[in-house]
């Protein structure tokens, strides 16, 4: 399992690669999967694939052929899933300007919106899955 | 007896390719083609889920889903806003108005409209 600081990444691990608009569907679905399988309620299931949608449409609105990676992620006592994608067309801004222009676009869908540094810059999203977020099945 | 859903869309050929999905798994299902009709029959005959279209004649789905979050007797009862209206700003403005999942009307919105009537419990 890959590590970053403490954090651990854990399953499910899943890639996307986008290329083209039905990319954003599958991509939306995938989304939807990994979170459903991380315990994720439908609220917050809703939020993550909108948040890799919108990820996927940039990727295709810069003609960019990118893949989004997906999977779990721990932090201690706390688990959440991470959204992740390489964004070569970021190379040349400042990652302040990324980073504002990132969350301009996704709002507040997810706890964490980053730009690592490159080469290539990163974005990384996370959504921690507290007690409000979870799934409760009956039975 | 079966669940009830009531069905708000205002477009007659969606509504029935929903309705269709809905009745194949068993639930009953009663249909309104806007905001105003949707709060009156949820009020006057409250249904086990309401599955919601945002883009509705005279009164938005968003204002629908606010308006049955704020009044007792419709607080409770789930709301699936089912939409084409899929961007980040309109999904957290639907799931702010107390959606409790909302879902792009795409070629997997069946499948993940069943999912979350399993995880509701309108589905056994």
């Amino acid at each position: 399992m890959a590590t970053e600081g403490s954090r651990v990444a854990i399953p499910p691990i899943m890639v996307i690669r986008v290329e083209d608009t039905m990319d954003v569907m599958i991509a939306r679905n995938t989304a939807r999967r990994a979170a459903s399988l991380l315990g994720f309620s439908s609220v917050s299931r809703a939020q993550i694939a909108t948040a890799v949608a919108a990820l996927a449409d940039i990727i295709l609105n810069v003609e960019a052929r990118q893949t989004i990676h997906l999977h779990g992620i721990r932090d201690g006592v706390d688990m959440g899933i991470q959204v992740s994608c390489e964004a070569p067309w970021l190379a040349s801004a400042s990652p302040d300007n990324a980073l504002i222009a990132l969350r301009s676009k996704l709002g507040d869908i997810m706890d964490e919106i980053d730009v690592e540094p490159g080469p290539p810059p990163r974005i990384v999203m996370i959504l921690w899955l507290d007690a409000g977020r979870t799934t409760q099945l009956d039975g | 007896m079966a669940p009830t859903v009531l069905l708000v869309e205002d477009s007659k050929t969606q509504a029935k390719q929903i309705k269709d999905v809905l009745e194949s798994v068993g639930l009953e299902v009663r249909i309104v083609g806007d905001g105003p009709d949707a709060i009156r029959e949820a009020l006057e005959n409250p249904p086990d889920l309401i599955v919601l279209d945002i883009q509705l004649p005279s009164m938005d789905g968003y204002q629908v889903c606010r308006r049955l979050k704020r009044a007792e007797e419709t607080q409770n009862i789930p709301v699936i806003m089912l939409t084409d209206k899929a961007g980040t700003k309109e999904t957290m403005i639907g799931l702010k108005a107390g959606a409790d999942d909302y879902i792009p009307k795409d070629i997997f919105a069946a499948e993940h409209l069943m999912e979350t009537l399993k995880e509701l419990g309108v589905l056994g």
